[in-house]
This record gives structure tokens, sequence and C-alpha cells, in this order.
């Protein structure tokens, strides 16, 4: 009983120093698990995100986890040949990696070529090619590097935006097993302390950052899965930020100590359609399918309403996109009809269906069965049409039967009319959209000569305004085709103390470089 | 009797290899393979790249090829290398199980210790306004799932009494040592040994009073009565001992849940521990961890059921294995 009471003391003690001894310059983050790897090189999950864009940092700002636009980081500036086939790339001199060396053209040079090995299976590999060969790299000093291109490509910036792992810490160019991948060295503002197993990884500010030392002295990546837990990590001051949209949200809400930030995350759930079947070929027949599909009420039904609508089949990340600029689809169950009794769809056998030369207006909706989010926007979409007079078919699939029926970009026969889908595409580059909206291989069968001409032209124009307006006119043309009726774009809530002051720490100095693009890839569910 | 442990132990090795090649060959039946699941499906990746990581992780090879080399390479002690991670497998299962252990144990040695006298005051005050409070309270204990008891004693206890953590093994603001970093983990231990514990107790409760009743209901313990023997003396030295023999089956089945049935609780609390790894190997296909965390928890049924099959014919004379 004595030692009970002894423990209880203790605790008490415990507890009462826990409240009085706060730490400022802890920064404790959620993140859903264990990082698959703490390399710059494979990170491409959200678990492994979360860790590495505080580690390490690309020549450019802007790749598909590295930003929402093109900014310079390890390379100050660049310049372009006027053929557009050399870039030459002036490096930050005196950068130091976290062991105190420091960084040169030879480590940009090495990172590329690592890329490069097919033996590494690095995602990023396709990248750096062009019609399937490497672009040209040369080492010109120790403060320039330069890739040489065979055709003018304006994508190159995002595409070469890989973090730059540093030459010394490996002992070859194979690096799949390398020690480095959980004990990595970067030039990011934050270095690399311990990880520890199932619970959370610790960093500390680079003081020798170039951008200047980070004001938060110590960052924390906790590993708590789940937006109720994250939200009672939050309450119990065991966190300090984490996104938990979908959590109940009353009491952060006129609560002075939490502050509340919204963003739109860079994640696009649709219907995509089969551009070649034949009763959804006709682009009219999917415009009316729009205007009859209550949009709204899925974001309210599977998102809680945190959800944005879109009025561009491009997510909002993208330079091109202008809210506003095309027109809405909005619903209108009665309009829909007409439109579709315009096109000659109408019930002439009195079964509730539509139909017309005889033929029934039928539509098979595939989607992956294991995957809750659709399961819930199916049934939607299903009353919806079927109120319409189309006859929609449900057609949930388990994982192999999806990535052989939907997810496979290799055919031009898809056996579906219609699917659900959810894509992350992250970054300002429209290029990344390619394979859905300009490849007759895509999930959509989409063969349009308009448009793959404009992505074409686009890629090979390196004007940004002359770019710009390229992709505006694809933005238009896509919105009037509608391969894909996109239902909402989420959106991420992000929840934080309010003490922190996030936005003034990052203006002394701190760039949090997960946390400055709350969008992004930092964010995403693994 | 030690050659009544040889014999089982002998036979737990055929057992322990139809279970490693079953496991095999579901996670390969089930559909998707680790290449699979590291990519993202919508991305519409190049069949050559997921080629390429198969390659790398061996997945080209035909499954007995395979299963063959596993075999090989964790009999001579090499657990191999986790798909996901890259890191040792020994490496992943050594930095969590002993946390599942701690957490697991404490839980199971709470339970019994709180179980027995609860179920023996509830048969010995049968039908007492103490026997009923057990009684409905341990119908209700059994009754409540185990997650809604964690957020609820999260939300009392961690958020509106601040007393205790919502969550993890240590602090992560403060960084304590020596001792005090002991008192840490004792501290972040409290609320989930307590989720933990407190369906078992309910059960085993009820358990200890039904065998305590059965076991009062006997001739011997008429007899002993009869004698004049102290009723104190026939609960404890008659009853309780002979009571006390089904409970020691009940807690030898119930030893492997420490390490695979505390998921639940290990996620909300977020406790690092083998149960959130084990969970997300199979969500991952990842063969390597997913063969350690079944062979453990094989290897740990088997010995503790036979170390409950010892104990039974160390507490009751009546039962021998000795071959008739």
């Amino acid at each position: 009983m004595r030692k009970l009471s002894l423990i209880l003391i203790l605790f008490v003690i415990l507890s009462v120093s826990a409240v009085s001894a706060q730490e400022s310059s802890t920064l404790i983050v959620q993140s859903n698990g264990d990082p698959q790897t703490l390399s710059g090189l494979y990170a491409n999950d959200g678990n492994s995100l979360s860790v590495v864009t505080f580690l390490v940092e690309p020549l450019v700002l802007g790749g598909e986890n590295w930003g929402d636009s093109i900014e310079p980081a390890l390379a100050e500036s660049w310049t372009v040949s006027d053929d557009g086939l050399e870039y030459t790339f002036n490096l930050r001199q005196g950068v130091k990696w976290h062991d105190g060396v420091e960084f040169t053209a030879a480590d940009v040079l090495f990172t590329y070529q690592v890329v490069l090995l097919e033996e590494n299976a690095i995602d990023w590999r396709s990248n750096l090619l062009q019609n399937g060969e490497p672009f040209g790299f040369e080492v010109v000093d120790d403060y320039t590097f330069k890739v040489i291109l065979t055709q003018p490509d304006a994508t190159v910036l995002t595409a070469l935006s890989i973090p730059i792992v540093p030459a010394h810490a490996f002992e070859s160019t194979n690096v799949v097993d390398a020690p480095f991948n959980t004990n990595p060295i970067g030039t990011g503002p934050y270095r690399f302390v311990e990880w520890n197993t199932g619970e959370n990884i610790v960093l500390e500010a680079n003081a020798d950052y170039w951008r200047g030392a980070p004001k938060i002295g110590r960052l924390v990546v906790s590993f708590i899965e789940g937006v109720e837990n994250s939200a009672n990590a939050l309450l119990a001051g065991e966190l300090d930020f984490a996104r938990i949209d979908g959590a109940d949200l009353t009491p952060f809400q006129d609560n002075p100590d939490f502050t509340i930030v919204e963003a739109p995350r860079d994640l696009m759930r649709y219907v995509g359609f089969n551009v070649q079947s034949e009763l959804y070929s006709d682009p009219a027949v999917r415009q009316a399918l729009a205007v009859g599909l209550d949009r709204n009420a899925v974001i309210d039904a599977v998102a809680g309403g945190y959800g944005i609508l879109p009025d561009s089949v491009f997510n909002r990340s993208v330079f091109v996109y202008e809210e506003g600029r095309n027109a809405q689809y909005a619903f209108d169950p009665e309009a829909a009809k007409q439109q579709l009794a315009d096109l000659g769809w109408t019930d002439s056998d009195g079964n509730g269906f539509l139909d017309k030369d005889g033929q029934e207006l039928t539509l098979n909706l595939a989607y992956l069965g294991t995957w809750s989010l659709m399961q819930n926007i199916s049934p939607i979409v299903y009353d919806n049409w079927r109120a319409l007079g189309v006859n929609v078919t449900l057609v949930p699939l388990d994982d192999a039967a999806a990535n052989t029926e939907i997810y496979d970009n290799q055919n031009v026969e898809k056996s579906y009319d219609a699917f659900l889908g959810g894509w992350g595409l992250f970054g300002p580059e429209p290029d990344h959209y390619r394979n859905y909206l300009a490849s007759e291989t895509g999930f959509f069968a989409y063969n349009n000569a308009d448009v793959i001409a404009l992505f074409d032209e686009g890629r090979s124009t390196s004007d940004a305004d002359a770019r710009y307006g390229i992709y505006e006119q694809a933005d238009a043309l896509l919105w009037q085709d509608l391969p894909l009726i996109p239902i909402f774009q989420p959106i991420g809530v992000y929840v934080f103390r309010s003490d922190l002051n996030l936005e003034e720490a990052e203006i002394n100095g701190t760039f949090l470089t997960g946390l400055k693009f709350p969008g992004n890839a930092y964010f995403v569910e693994s | 009797m030690i050659r009544y442990i040889i014999r089982r132990l002998l036979l737990a090795v055929p057992l322990l290899l139809v279970i490693s090649a079953l496991t095999f060959v579901i996670v390969e039946i089930a559909p998707g393979d680790a290449a699979q699941m590291y990519i993202d499906p919508e991305k519409g990746t190049d069949p050559a790249y997921i080629e390429q990581i198969r390659r790398n992780l061996g997945l080209d090879q035909p499954i007995h090829v395979r299963y063959v080399a596993w075999l090989g390479q964790t009999l001579s002690g090499d657990w191999g290398f986790s798909f996901r991670s890259r890191r040792a497998v020994t490496l992943e299962v050594g930095d969590r199980l002993p946390n599942t252990l701690l957490l697991g144990g404490t839980a199971l040695l709470l339970s019994f210790v709180l179980a027995v006298p609860i179920g023996v005051i509830s048969a010995f005050k049968r039908y007492s306004w103490i026997d009923y409070t057990v009684t409905t309270l341990s119908l209700v204990g059994t009754s409540i799932p185990i997650f809604w008891v964690a957020l609820l004693f999260i939300q009392v206890f961690a958020i509106q009494m601040d007393w205790f953590p919502a969550s993890g093994m240590r602090s992560v603001r403060e960084q304590y040592t020596g001792w005090q970093s002991v008192i840490d983990v004792l501290h972040h231990m409290i609320l989930p040994t307590i989720v933990l514990a407190l369906a078992q107790i309910a059960g085993w409760s009820r358990y200890q009073r039904s065998a305590l009743l059965d076991v009062l209901g006997q001739d011997y313990i008429r007899t002993a009565r009869g004698k004049g023997v102290r009723e104190r003396r026939v609960l404890i030295l008659h009853a309780l001992r002979n009571a006390l023999i089904p409970m020691i089956t009940l807690v030898g089945i119930s030893v492997p849940s420490v390490v695979t049935g505390a998921f639940i609780t290990e996620t909300i609390f977020s406790w690092p521990g083998i149960g959130r790894l084990g969970v997300d190997a199979v969500s991952g296909r990842d063969y390597p961890v997913i063969m350690a965390v079944t062979m453990l928890s094989a290897v740990l049924i088997i010995l503790s059921s036979l170390l409950a099959d010892i104990a039974y014919a160390w507490a009751d004379p009546r039962i021998r294995y000795e071959q008739s």
C-alpha cells in the first residue's frame, strides 16, 4: 500500500512537472505510421514524405511531391539556351550536407545516375527519359550543372525536381539496400536524429541551413493512426499539428488554444467514362449525366461537407486553374432529362428506362469494391442516374480484378461504361495529367486529337504565357468534352496549437517544407 | 513426464511446418503482391517498373522456390528483410515485441490477480448483493466493445482529468532519462493496461465463480465440512486449490492473445506493439514480416498450451500423461 501511494505521488509530480516544463521549441506533428523509407529517392507515400520533405531538397521545387510552384532550391538560378535544349543550373554555393561536407555538382550528377539505374527501381526514372533515352548530364564545375535534351521540353524543371542525395554517403550507385535509406543525410532544414520504430522520428534543426536556422529546434513526427486518435492526442497536448478532417471538430471550434486551417488536397474523386464505349462516346450524353449528378450530395454524404465542387478536370494546384472560368454543370435533374430527350433518349416502351432506336441506355459502373469511399459514392450515382432513366448496374471489383479491369493503361478495350476513381496528382504541372487525358490507352480510353495536340504543344513550348494559353484551351476543351465528371476535391482540415504561430515561424526563417504545402503529398493517405 | 514433453515438442515440428506452408500459400492466394501494394494503381505506373520491384524483392520466383528459400534462411536464423521498410525482420519484430509483452503481460497479470478474488468472493457470498453487483458489472464488462471503453477512458482520464497520457509509450516533449523514463512508461501504460484487463477480468471472474461453486458442491467438501473442518480452511485448502485448476487452462490459452490480440488497443493508444506491425504487414503483403509474426504466434500457442498441460498435471494428481 505504501509503495502504491508512492507511485501515485510520483505520477502527480510527473504530471505537474509536465505542465510547468512546457518546451516551446519542440513541435510534434502527426503521421499515420512508420515510413517505408527515409531516402528521398524512394519516398513516394504519405508516411515517408511526411519525414523526408524536412530532410532533403531538389534543385528546383515544383515536382510531384515538392511544392506548388517552380522555385529555386539547391539551384540558385538557371538559364535555358535559345533552342531550348540546354539547361544550365547555377548551384547554391556554401551549402553543407548535414555531416558538414560541402554540396557540389558531383552530388547532382550522382543522384540522377542513381535514379536512371534500372536495378534501383526508382519511380522517377521515367522523368529523366526523352523518347526512351536519358537526358545528357554534364558537370561544368563544382557549382554549374548542365542538362542536355534532344528536343525542347517545358516540363523538364518539374521532371528534374527530385531530391538530391550526397554522393559521399553511398558506396555504389546501387542504392536499393543502402544504409542511407534508414539513416539519411540531406541539406534540408532538419537533420535526422533517431527513429523509434512504431513511435516517432526525431529531427533536429539544421543550424547551417541556407535559408537560415529553423525557429523550432526539435521536430518530432509522431505515429498516431486515425483522425479520431489524432484529435484526442491534440486535445491531450501530445500533438501540436495534425490533419483531422473526418474527426469531430467541435472541441477545436471557438477554442482559442487551437487554430483550424482548411486547404484543398491534390486528390480528385471522379466518374470516368469509357469514351470508346458505344453509348457514352457522345459528349452531349456525358454532359447530361453531369447535370443529373448531385455532386454536392456526394460531398455531404461521403466527406462531411469537406470537399470542393470542381469546375475543371485539373486539380486546383495546376498553374492553369482559375476558379469560375468554366461554366459549372449545376445539378438540375429536369434539365438533364430534357437534354437526354433532345438527344433522342426517351422511354418509348414504358419500362422506366430510356431507349433510342430499340436500344436501352444501360451503364456498367465499375469501382474498387474494397475502397469504402467508392462504396459510399456508388449508391448516390446509382440513384441520381436511375432517376434520369439510365439503367445503371453497379460492378464492385476486388483488388485483383480492379487492377486488370480498371487500372490497366495498356489496352484500349475497356470492360466498363464508366468507373469511379480517385487520383492524387501533385504540383503545378498539367503535363502530369497526360496519362489520363491525352492517352488512348488511359483509363478513359480518351483519344481526342485536339487535346493530344495541345498537350504536345504545351510540352514543347517554353514561353510561360504561351504555355498558359495552350493549357487554358485544353482546360476549356476538356470541360466541354468531359471524358470524366470530377465529383469533388477533398479539403484537408489542419489543426495546430495557436501559440505555435506557424505563419510567423516561417517568415522568421523556418522553412517547414512539409507544413508549407498543406495541399500536397505530405498529407496524402498512405 | 519428460518423455511426454519431448514427444509434444517433436510433434510441434511438423505442425509448425504445415502452419508456415499454409500461411505462405494464403498470402500468395490473396489478391495483389507486395509490388502492387507498393505503388498507387491510379498512377498508371509503367509495368516495367513494377517488374523491377518484383525482381528486387525476389517475387519473380515461383512460390515453391521462395518457400524453400525462406525455410532454409529461417532455419539458419536469418529472418530476412521486410519488403516494406527493407529493415531486418529481427529488428522490426525485436523493436516491437518487448512493448507488446510488457503491455499484454501486465494486463494478463492484473486480470488474474483481480479476477480470482472477485470470482471467489462472488461464489462464496452467492446471491448476496456483492454477487449481484459483480455479476451485473461483469455482464456490462463483457458486453461493451473494448474500443469504446478505450475512447471513453481517453476522453475522461486523459483529456478531461488530464491524469494520464492519451497516446504513445513515452513522452515526446520531455526527454526523460533514468528512473524518470521508467515512471514515464508506467504512466503511459496505465490506461491501455486497464482497458486490456477489463474484458478479461469480467470473463475470468465468472469462470472462477462457477468453478468454485462446482467444487463446493462436491462430496469431499461435504465430507470436510462434516468432519468439522473450519469453513475458512475448507474454502482455501480444499475448494480453492481445486477450483484454480480450470483457470490454468484458461490463462494458458489466453497467453498467445497477449501477442496477437492487442491490435485495437495498440492502435487507439498508439502503442508501438506487434499488433500494428502485423496488420500493416498483411495489408502490404510483406511476406517476411507476416511469416515472422505468424510463426511467433504459432510457437507461443504451442508452448503455452504445453505449459498449461504440464501445470495441469502438476496441480491435479489425477491427471497423468504417461502412456498406459
